[in-house]
């Protein structure tokens, strides 16, 4: 089976899980989705086709990829489902449902969450799941410079959501 | 630097790239371009991205997940799933093995046919000279084609 065994693939879901389940919930926040569920799916469809896995890349980007296509399945689905835009972002399912977050935190995520999606799940790749461009590059196909390009673009679009909500520091 | 050079150290500061000499180098080129300065100068103001969303532990959903890709490895493994498996990824192909041996076997046994009492090769027993049946066709088609 590719590079690892089931058994191998098992030790490692205690180290992957908690890194891909901050990253799918950075990703889902606010559409209403279960990171949870996602993940699940994830690993399942990864357990199944671990013979497809051969090693080039590593295995945390492997189920990354996975997982981001879950999502996109799962957002295809809500959209005909429900006809709305592709990523549904919906006011009330902004409201977290954590008590100890602060209210920074929370503006944070919204801004997070209103980014065009390329910008978001780039913000996300590079900022929260902290991937290098040459990973980036290899999950969604596009090239380094693009990448740093579009990342000047988040940016600049988070610092003016951030100063609009008056968020200035954490 | 030229602003598309800058745009580039911008990103790169931001992502921790460079040395304070190469942020302070770069902070004195966006002198000329007023509106790349004000985006350095909110981008060092955005908070940790990261602490957005912190890791937790999920020590509980990591068991449940284990117990359950450990029964479906179970179940990938069960012998009519494993048989199905190999039919849908070797049944075409085994199929256009079988077809090319058995048209092989047919050719090789055709052209090992007796005709007379003699062996003969696929095309002498297509071209055969004493074939009598081509030389009657060739006499009827000159008879039928028109006389210049």
């Amino acid at each position: 089976m590719g590079g690892y065994s089931t058994e191998e693939f098992q030790q490692q879901i205690g180290e992957l899980y908690p890194r891909l389940y901050r990253a799918v919930s950075a990703y889902v926040y606010g559409s209403g989705a279960d990171p949870q569920d996602i993940l699940q799916d994830t690993f399942l469809k990864a357990c199944r086709n671990l013979d497809r896995f051969d090693g080039s890349s590593a295995l945390y980007t492997w189920l990354y990829k996975i997982a981001r296509n879950t999502c996109i399945d799962y957002f295809r689905k809500y959209k005909y489902e429900k006809k709305r835009s592709a990523f549904p972002v919906e006011e009330h399912a902004l409201s977290d449902t954590e008590p100890q977050l602060t209210e920074e935190i929370r503006l944070l995520r919204k801004a997070i969450a209103r980014l065009p999606d390329e910008l978001r799940e780039l913000v996300i790749m590079k900022s929260i799941d902290e991937m290098s461009y040459q990973e980036i590059s290899g999950i969604t196909g596009v090239n380094e410079q693009t990448l740093k390009s579009r990342m000047l673009k988040a940016r600049r679009l988070l610092a003016e959501s951030l100063k609009t909500f008056g968020v200035t520091e954490l | 630097m030229t602003r598309e050079e800058l745009e580039i150290r911008i990103n790169d500061a931001a992502d921790g790239m460079l040395s304070k000499a190469e942020v302070a180098t770069m902070e004195s080129q966006l002198r000329n371009y007023p509106d790349l300065m004000n985006d350095w100068q909110a981008i060092k103001q955005l908070p940790d991205v990261s602490s957005a969303f912190p890791i937790k532990g999920h020590d509980i959903q990591v068991h449940n997940l284990k117990k359950m890709i450990a029964n479906e490895y179970h179940k990938l493994q069960s012998f009519d799933v494993v048989g199905w498996q190999w039919f849908r990824r070797y049944g075409a192909v085994a199929a256009l093995v079988l077809l090319m041996v058995s048209a092989s076997l047919r050719i090789m046994t055709q052209s090992n046919s007796e005709v007379n009492g003699t062996d003969l090769m696929w095309h002498e027993e297509i071209y055969n000279e004493s074939n009598t049946h081509s030389q009657d066709y060739i006499i009827m088609l000159d008879e039928l084609l028109p006389q210049e």
